[in-house]
């Protein structure tokens, strides 16, 4: 009879000890499963808030061939010379308001409708979701940036074409990465 | 022919054979393939890459078909079915049989019938039970090798290498080796915001799958720490196992998951995911190189002290000279001792930002003096330690060679002894040339040491064993010296020099065998 075929001689079964390290284990496991399905919430409102700016890069870039047309809908958005008193205080809350063409997007964080900052504030949870645009300026020719950029103001003319750059504030009001788009 | 391949490369109980290396690489694939498997969840990786995670499955299948049709023709020669009627069905309706055929049959049977692509890759998933052809006898060795053992021994042999751990301790490791790399490269790729952008819930999910898997090994290295020596107490024993290096390392490799998810209201606790690259300290457990750099260290320490201090000395000196002739010169750059020191290391290191740099005459004057310098005092340490390590490196080969020498005892090396000299070997990077060279060098010193011809006499008398041993051996020099010279001359020579009395020609002739002219003639 060799070692493979010999029968195994029976082991003691768990002890006390041993169902209690086992019962820890599971707790261990199951603490593990609840923070990371927390964790994997986060992500996905960070995922989601990514979404709003994919939505609304989409719709800038989309706007940008059409805005400068005559009755342009909306109209606090419409571009050229007829329009040079329209500001980003007006087009930005109707692009959002209801009947607008991102009425649906919501703050993940909030549930509310998604808001405008001039920059993610890392550590500040306020700004979780929130929506950062900013203006890049063409440098000076041999600059060593082509563009420069800086925050968005609400008195900004919107009448002529511009380089905007889209980002989103996280859960930790850090940045996430920044598109960059043509209106 | 069929017996020699079977032999060669699927025979488990032939040691030394390439069944081991064929059950890794086949092990290696099926991980591989469900890598592959689940990257191609992510369209950001998958859709640009499709070609290739196309060819990379059409090369699994073709590896895989190729083992199953090897197996399937050498089974006649396994001893699972080699004495029953039809070995080849057999093979074929055996539980591995099937799980090797699930895993490429999907592959085939969509050229002929269209398989919806989810399906497909459901059925891929199947190749993981492949895995099984490895974990079941690792597993049923290490049953064997734990009977009548209580649980927590058994979870002691799975953890922590022992003899009771067989092949199935060695997968345990390998697995956690893989999660650590997996792990740590996940976080360096987490810290590419272009790459982050696209699999931040991959990361999320990989990061908590690490956690738990590293969480239960720490667990388990607690809970059974007792069976290790010196830590048996229950209490103060798991304590001081606690506070080990190597266990402080697996607690920082889970403790930024723990905090940051606890404290994140309270604190931005984000660079805290930056320690989650400790767990690359996990490897240190699996390599010697840690350890020898700790003694070379530890045995170096004096000289490695004088020569810190030595350099502690020089820069704090030359960067208070440097603040002295350049401060007025550059208050800005030189703005205070501190600052100066900055510039001493830069010089000294020969590393040179530029940064800062003297202007006055007596200042550069200083700074070439100190480049100088640099060059020998910077040198030192690094030479120490190079130097050091040589010589550990000599001292544990002669260590492996008094082991080997011990081992030669009774002139041959077991299969455990083999192993043992292997491991090492392992360990210390050593070629197979190499251990050939220091097996055959111990063996020439105990064959030295065996001959105690060149002994006095007195000594080799001291002991019976030797004398006995150097009596045979005279013999047989007086057998061969009768062989070689004339024996007609010695015998005229020696009748009628009458250098040799009767008695001893007589002797001389029972040594050599003449029964004849035994007797003294008189």
């Amino acid at each position: 009879m060799t070692a493979d075929t010999m029968p195994l001689l029976p082991s003691p079964g768990p002890t006390r000890a041993d169902k209690l390290f086992m019962l820890f284990l599971v707790l261990v496991l199951l603490a593990v499963v609840a923070i990371g399905r927390i964790m994997y919430n986060v992500g996905l409102k960070n995922e989601i808030s990514k979404q709003n700016t994919a939505d609304l890069v989409q719709w800038l870039a989309q706007a940008s061939s059409k805005r400068f047309d005559s009755g342009y809908e909306p109209a606090q958005c419409a571009g050229g010379d007829a329009n040079a008193s329209n500001t980003w205080a007006a087009c930005l809350p109707r692009l959002l308001a209801d009947g607008g063409p991102l009425a649906g997007l919501r703050n993940p964080f909030t549930q509310k409708t998604p808001f405008f900052v001039a920059r993610c504030e890392p550590g500040s949870a306020a700004l979780a979701g929130a929506l950062v645009i900013e203006k890049l300026t063409p440098g000076q020719p041999g600059a060593a940036q082509a563009f420069y950029p800086s925050p968005l103001g609400g008195e900004d003319p919107i009448n002529k074409k511009m380089q905007l750059r889209l980002s989103v504030c996280d859960h930790g009001g850090y940045a996430g990465i920044s598109t960059e788009v043509t209106f | 022919m069929r017996q020699w391949l079977y032999a060669w490369l699927l025979d488990p109980k032939i040691a030394r054979n390439y069944q081991q290396s064929v059950d890794g690489w086949i092990a290696l694939l099926i991980v591989a393939n469900l890598l592959a498997l689940l990257l191609e969840h992510m369209p950001a990786v998958y859709l640009p890459y499709q070609s290739w995670f196309h060819l990379f499955d059409v090369a699994s299948v073709a590896v895989f078909t190729a083992e199953y049709l090897l197996r399937l023709y050498l089974a006649p020669e396994d001893p699972d079915f080699k004495n029953r009627g039809s070995p080849r069905l057999r093979f074929m309706r055996s539980p591995f049989g099937i799980i090797d055929l699930l895993a490429i049959a999907p592959f085939y049977l969509q050229a002929f019938v269209p398989v919806d692509l989810r399906v497909l890759r459901f059925l891929r998933l199947l190749r993981i039970l492949k895995l099984f052809r490895v974990l079941i006898p690792a597993w049923q060795e290490f049953k064997r090798l734990n009977q009548g053992r209580s649980f927590r021994q058994k979870i002691h042999a799975l953890v922590y290498p022992s003899e009771f751990g067989g092949d199935l301790h060695q997968l345990f490791d390998n697995f956690i080796m893989a999660c650590v790399l997996i792990s740590v490269s996940a976080v360096v790729l987490q810290s590419v915001q272009s790459i982050d952008h696209v699999m931040h819930m991959e990361f999320i999910v990989l990061d908590a799958v690490a956690v738990a898997i590293f969480s239960l090994e720490y667990c388990a290295r607690i809970y059974c720490c007792v069976e290790q020596p010196g830590f048996q107490k229950a209490l103060s024993g798991r304590l001081r196992y606690a506070k080990s290096p190597s266990l402080l390392i697996d607690l920082l490799a889970i403790l930024p998951f723990f905090l940051e998810a606890f404290l994140n209201h309270l604190f931005d606790l984000r660079f805290l995911r930056v320690f989650r690259l400790m767990r690359l300290l996990k490897l240190t457990r699996y390599t010697g190189a840690t350890a020898t750099l700790t003694k070379v260290l530890a045995r170096e320490w004096p000289v490695m002290s004088a020569s810190i201090f030595i350099m502690l000395l020089l820069v704090v000196l030359t960067a208070s000279l440097g603040y002295l002739f350049e401060h007025e010169a550059q208050p800005e750059k030189f703005e205070n001792i501190p600052q100066s020191i900055y510039w001493a290391v830069i010089t000294l290191a020969s590393v040179g930002y530029g940064d800062i740099s003297p202007v006055t005459p007596m200042g550069r004057i200083m700074t070439i003096i100190l480049a100088l310098m640099g060059i020998g005092i910077f040198a030192i340490p690094a030479a120490l330690l190079s130097s050091a390590f040589t010589d550990q490196l000599r001292i544990e080969r002669e260590n492996l060679r008094n082991e080997l020498y011990e081992m030669l005892e009774d002139g041959v090396l077991d299969e455990q002894e083999i192993e043992q000299v292997q491991r090492e070997a392992k360990r210390l990077h050593l070629s197979k040339q190499d251990v050939d060279q220091l097996i055959e060098k111990a063996k020439r010193e105990r064959e030295l040491v065996e001959d105690v011809s060149g002994l006095p006499l007195h000594k080799i008398a001291s002991k019976s064993e030797h004398a006995l041993e150097h009596y045979k051996s005279l013999l047989s020099q007086i057998r061969q010296l009768g062989i070689l010279t004339d024996a007609q001359k010695f015998e005229e020579l020696a009748r009628t020099s009458d250098r040799l009395t009767e008695t001893e020609l007589a002797l001389w002739h029972k040594i050599q065998g003449d029964k004849d002219k035994e007797q003294p003639q008189g």
